[in-house]
């Protein structure tokens, strides 16, 4: 108890002295332009609800989540209001003051142009550019969930993290203190082991060389013990193991056998229930007997034969709460002296961890807690557990162990110290959980070194008062358990950013639905945590791509490639260091669309058309081929009509002829002997036979293919005028297109023509009187026009519309432009003669062409 | 003009009946003389050049080779001849190839035998009969025609105007009245466009052997 009043008045008498430096109560860091500040002057500074800690420069608002800051929407910005503070340091000023902040503990932080002043127990502590911080003014504070002080100055940003442990330094000017062994008595009198350095006593930070005998001052002192007698043991590593007694008596301790290392490295002490002192040296285990003289322990365990002397390097002794010595050895397993007299061991194959044992703690509930450097093994009566660094602990390399006042296991490592709750073993062993929660102190919690001591033997300590003392590389830490905030509530996290085909995608939360093509994904996230941001941890999942979650990592983004199209969901959950896993968020989904041609919409789509169009084709097939047949049997018509046509011309015309020709014939026979009617009889066969010859001609000519053309019509038209007309007499004057257009006549309208054109002029020869002949021929697109003009009497009014003419030839002429659908038009011209107009229309379709053929 | 030497003709007919009272009606008259009777265009491709005619009646519709082809063969020989087909069928475009091929004149069967006779002596005196059917087609031809360097290619003013009466149905002796010229400069002006309605279709028939165009 006098113990603990001693270190608080230490403590007190520290900070009592006058004004002292913030650094001594606070790690700092700056982050400023080169850390992605836009602007080195901030302004203000406020964590937000969401976690993140919100920065304003002077354009700009700042989103801060302990790596990155991120530019926000700018909006005004107003300046926190000044506070009014009274009994302000010497140098600071009323008008000076930039910035106040008030912690809840009543703590008042100010701020001036010159630099941090924080009231605190009556006390000023201030930063200030002497402290080789720069520049300190402040502009304002903030703190943070962590209890991390921010300020804004105009050199960046500032980050006051508070030192969670004090470090004991020797005061001497050494560049590093690697505390080997630690006794003490009271906070002024200190008996500790530096590497190189002897055994130092004194108070912290005004430690002086303690003389030991002839012990050589550049020893290294790597255990101490202070005996119920009061004797101090000092263990040293070559240089035996030396005694002084209470009276200030000094002398080293003799070994009952000489020669060999045995006995010269001593690397722990141990003094039973009993007072008697164990001696773990580099070379066995050792006692010091009645006669006070250094003794091998020889012992017979397990299958030896007989009493040996395993002379293995001793790193840790213990005496548990039965009274049994565990000794543990580097190779030879952990050795258990029970107290009647039976000796165990344990080997790898009883449950010890494979490596070599640094460190043993029997704890307050009985379990006994083995530091090896391959993770801590727990051992409560015969269960048998282990951990390691995949179950949260910071290293496999366990150098320290000790049970705080409220029963937290505190674990010394290479990389720091860590405090856990011993429920979080129990559930890492009912397999509730595989990480265990812990709060972790290195240098951010302000050790000069995170590396502690402990394999030549030193240890760490509780104080009466329930402070830790933990050796380390550089000074001793000591650490205050109930100071120590528990674990951190897990970080929130967010997903700040979604990146596809490297574009930032415009999302503010909710689903997003990529746009079409893109299959590349970046998803960024991030936990806004402020005292070891370097140290969160990541996972995530995409569900409908990653089967599990991730493993744990520090990235704060993922990529994504080539996702297939479809539906993701992303989660992601984060851990500060300390904390335990967060609750996933809540997951986003992600939408990746398909390309058109695999949307089910188009493959249903293309099937139907397919389908549409196979059928279309079949139908059109078959349409098609109806319409053929509807066309050949059309065409069949056509044929058949063309045919009776020509059979109803060759009978009449060849037909009649011929019978004519043969009637002849017989009365030339019987004229013979009449020369005059013989010759009449001859002439009428020749005549006969020309014009059948001539109507054969015509028939042949309309029925020919070849001359299904307009052109063919017209030379035959021509040809026939010129030489009939010739033949009677009369001028003939055509008048036709000279390069007439190459459309199509069927066989029938050439005929029908033909025949009608004939009609006409034969009309005009026979009736008109005429001397000339006018037929032209004009074409108006598809209207054809012959007209045949003669210069005779006319017509007389009763052959135009006379029964008489109209019986012979204008029926005639009607019926066959009927039959070609055409117009027909006989009239008187002025001036005498008359004209008669034949037109039509040369149809378009094909029948037109085919019926011919 | 009777007394002169008769008019030696060859008729080249695939019908026996036909080519003998063609060759009957031909020896009836003094002017004229048969000098050969070939039932085919390859015989009388063998025997015209070994006993050239003036005067070859050719009938077009031949079995083996066309008589438009033996027209065109047989103009080419180094002989001087005149050739008259003689159709059934008044069919514009066959016979407007064999005058492109080379005859002078055409005859529609069944002929009476002084329009023969006088066709004879017409095609021998170097009149050409010319309808307004074939006038219209030699002047399409020649307008198709691009223009050429060669004389032979066009057609001389008066010679075009001479197929344009035709083409308008104007008789030789009306074209003379017309044109302010006699009946025989007309008949040269038509002899003429024969010979360069020749040379043209020769130059086209190598043009199409060469696989080239010149329409």
């Amino acid at each position: 108890m006098s113990l603990v009043i001693r270190l608080f008045a230490l403590l007190f008498a520290v900070t009592a002295a006058a004004e002292t430096s913030l650094l001594s109560n606070f790690t700092i860091r700056r982050w400023g332009v080169e850390d992605g500040l836009p602007e080195s002057r901030v302004v203000a500074v406020e964590q937000g609800g969401d976690g993140y800690l919100w920065c304003a420069t002077p354009n700009y608002l700042l989103r801060f989540d302990g790596v990155q800051f991120t530019k926000m929407p700018a909006r005004q910005l107003t300046q926190p209001p000044r506070a009014a503070v009274t009994n302000l340091p010497t140098e600071v000023t009323a008008d000076s003051v930039t910035a106040t902040m008030t912690e809840a503990d009543g703590t008042l932080w100010v701020g001036t142009m010159h630099g941090v002043y924080r009231w605190q127990a009556g006390a000023w502590s201030d930063l200030t550019p002497r402290d080789g911080v720069f520049p300190c003014d402040a502009r304002c504070f903030a703190l943070d969930r962590e209890n991390n002080v921010w300020i804004g100055t105009s050199g960046g940003l500032l980050r006051l993290r508070r030192k969670r442990v004090t470090t004991l330094r020797s005061g001497l000017s050494v560049s590093s203190e690697s505390v080997t062994a630690l006794v003490a008595d009271s906070p002024s009198s200190f008996h500790v082991g530096l590497a190189g350095l002897g055994l130092l006593a004194g108070a912290p930070g005004a430690l002086r060389p303690a003389q030991v005998g002839t012990l050589r001052a550049d020893t290294t002192v790597s255990s101490l013990l202070r005996g119920g007698d009061g004797t101090l043991w000092i263990g040293t590593q070559g240089d035996g193991l030396w005694r002084r007694r209470p009276d200030g008596d000094v002398s080293l301790v003799r070994l009952k056998e000489r020669g060999g290392m045995m006995g010269r490295g001593i690397s722990a002490l141990l003094e039973d229930r009993n007072g008697r002192l164990w001696v773990g040296t580099w070379r066995g285990l050792m006692q010091v007997n009645d006669a006070g003289a250094l003794v091998p322990v020889s012992y017979r365990v397990g299958e030896m034969k007989s009493a040996e002397k395993p002379l293995d390097m001793v790193h840790s002794l213990l005496e548990d709460r039965t009274g049994a010595v565990w000794v543990a050895y580097q190779d030879f397993g952990l050795v258990c002296f029970r107290p009647e007299n039976r000796v165990e061991r344990f080997q790898q194959k009883d449950g010890l961890p494979d490596g070599a044992i640094l460190v043993l703690h029997e704890d307050s509930a009985g379990v006994l807690w083995i530091g090896t450097t391959r993770g801590l093994a727990r051992w409560r009566g015969t269960e048998r557990h282990r951990f390691t660094t995949a179950n949260g602990l910071a290293d496999d390399v366990i150098l320290q162990i000790l049970e705080d006042d409220a029963g937290d296991l505190w674990i010394g490592t290479r990389r720091g110290l860590m405090r856990v709750r011993k429920s979080e073993f129990e559930e890492i062993i009912a397999g509730r959980k595989t990480v265990m929660a812990a709060r972790q102190l290195g240098l951010e919690a302000g050790m000069a070194d995170e590396e502690c001591t402990g394999r030549l033997g030193a240890r760490a300590a509780k104080t009466v008062c329930g402070r830790l003392w933990f050796p380390t590389m550089d000074g001793i830490v000591v650490v205050d358990p109930k100071k120590i905030p528990g674990p951190p509530d897990p970080p929130r996290v967010y997903v700040e950013e979604i990146h596809a085909n490297d574009g930032l995608m415009p999302w503010r939360g909710g689903d997003l639905r990529l746009p079409m093509g893109m299959r590349e994904v970046e998803i960024f996230f991030t936990a806004p945590v402020f005292t070891a941001p370097e140290r969160a941890h990541f996972k995530f999942q995409l569900e409908g791509h990653d089967t599990d979650w991730s493993r744990a990592s520090t990235d704060r983004s993922v990529r994504y490639s080539r996702l297939a199209a479809g539906t993701y969901r992303f989660r992601v959950m984060a851990r500060d260091r300390d904390s335990a896993w967060s609750e996933p968020t809540p997951p986003l989904t992600l939408i990746v669309p398909p390309f058109f041609w695999e949307t089910a919409w188009f493959i249903w789509v293309a099937t139907i058309t397919t389908l549409a169009l196979v059928i279309v084709i079949v139908r059109l097939y078959y349409r098609r081929r109806g319409m053929r047949e509807l066309l050949a049997l059309e065409h069949a018509n056509v044929l058949e009509r063309e045919r009776a046509r020509i059979a109803r011309d060759i009978h009449d015309e060849v037909g009649a002829g011929l019978t004519e020709v043969a009637m002849l014939s017989e009365l030339a026979h019987q004229d013979e002997a009449h020369p005059v009617q013989l010759r009449e009889h001859l002439d009428g066969i020749f005549r006969r036979a020309h014009a059948m010859i001539q109507s054969l001609n015509e028939i042949v000519w309309a029925i020919n293919p070849v001359n299904d053309t307009l052109e063919s019509l017209l030379s035959y038209i021509a040809d026939f005028a010129q030489e009939f007309l010739g033949a009677a007499n009369l001028a003939c004057r055509l008048e036709l297109p000279p390069d007439p257009p190459p459309l199509a006549i069927s066989s029938g309208m050439r005929h029908h023509l033909c025949l009608a054109v004939k009609e006409v002029l034969h009309n005009t020869v026979k009736h008109a009187g005429a001397t000339e002949v006018h037929l032209s021929v004009t074409l108006a697109g598809r209207e054809l026009t012959l007209a045949i003009r003669d210069n005779g009497r006319g017509f007389p009014a009763e052959a135009v519309s006379g029964p008489e003419a109209g019986r012979d030839g204008l029926t005639n002429l009607r019926a066959r432009l009927l039959e070609v659908r055409g117009r027909l038009l006989q009239e008187n011209v002025p001036g005498g003669g008359s004209r008669t107009v034949l037109s039509v229309a040369i149809p378009t379709d094909a029948t037109g062409m085919e019926d011919a053929r | 003009m009777k007394k002169e030497m008769p008019i030696t003709v060859a008729i080249v007919e695939d019908d026996p009946e036909v080519r003998g009272t063609l060759a009957n009606i031909i020896e009836r008259d003094d002017g004229c003389h048969c000098v050969g009777e070939y039932g085919s265009a390859e015989a009388a491709l063998v025997g015209i050049p070994q006993q050239p005619p003036r005067v070859v009646l050719m009938d077009i519709d031949l079995p083996g080779m066309s008589g438009v082809e033996c027209v065109r063969r047989l103009c080419e020989q180094p002989v001087q001849l005149q050739v008259l087909m003689l159709t059934v069928y008044k069919d514009a475009d066959s016979i407007f190839d064999a005058l492109s091929a080379g005859a002078v004149g055409y005859l529609v069967k069944p002929v009476r035998a002084a329009q023969l006779i006088d066709a004879i002596h017409d095609v021998y005196g170097g009149g050409a009969p010319m309808t307004s059917g074939i006038a219209r087609k030699v002047v399409q031809l020649f307008q198709k025609s691009r223009p050429s360097a060669q004389e032979v290619d066009t057609l001389s003013p008066r010679e075009q105007e001479v197929l344009d009466f035709l083409a308008q149905g104007y008789l030789y002796k009306e074209i003379a009245d017309r044109t302010g010229s006699s009946y025989a400069t007309v008949r040269t002006h038509i002899e003429r466009i024969y010979h360069k309605l020749h040379v043209r279709s020769r130059a086209q028939a190598v043009a199409r052997y060469f696989g080239q165009k010149t329409l």
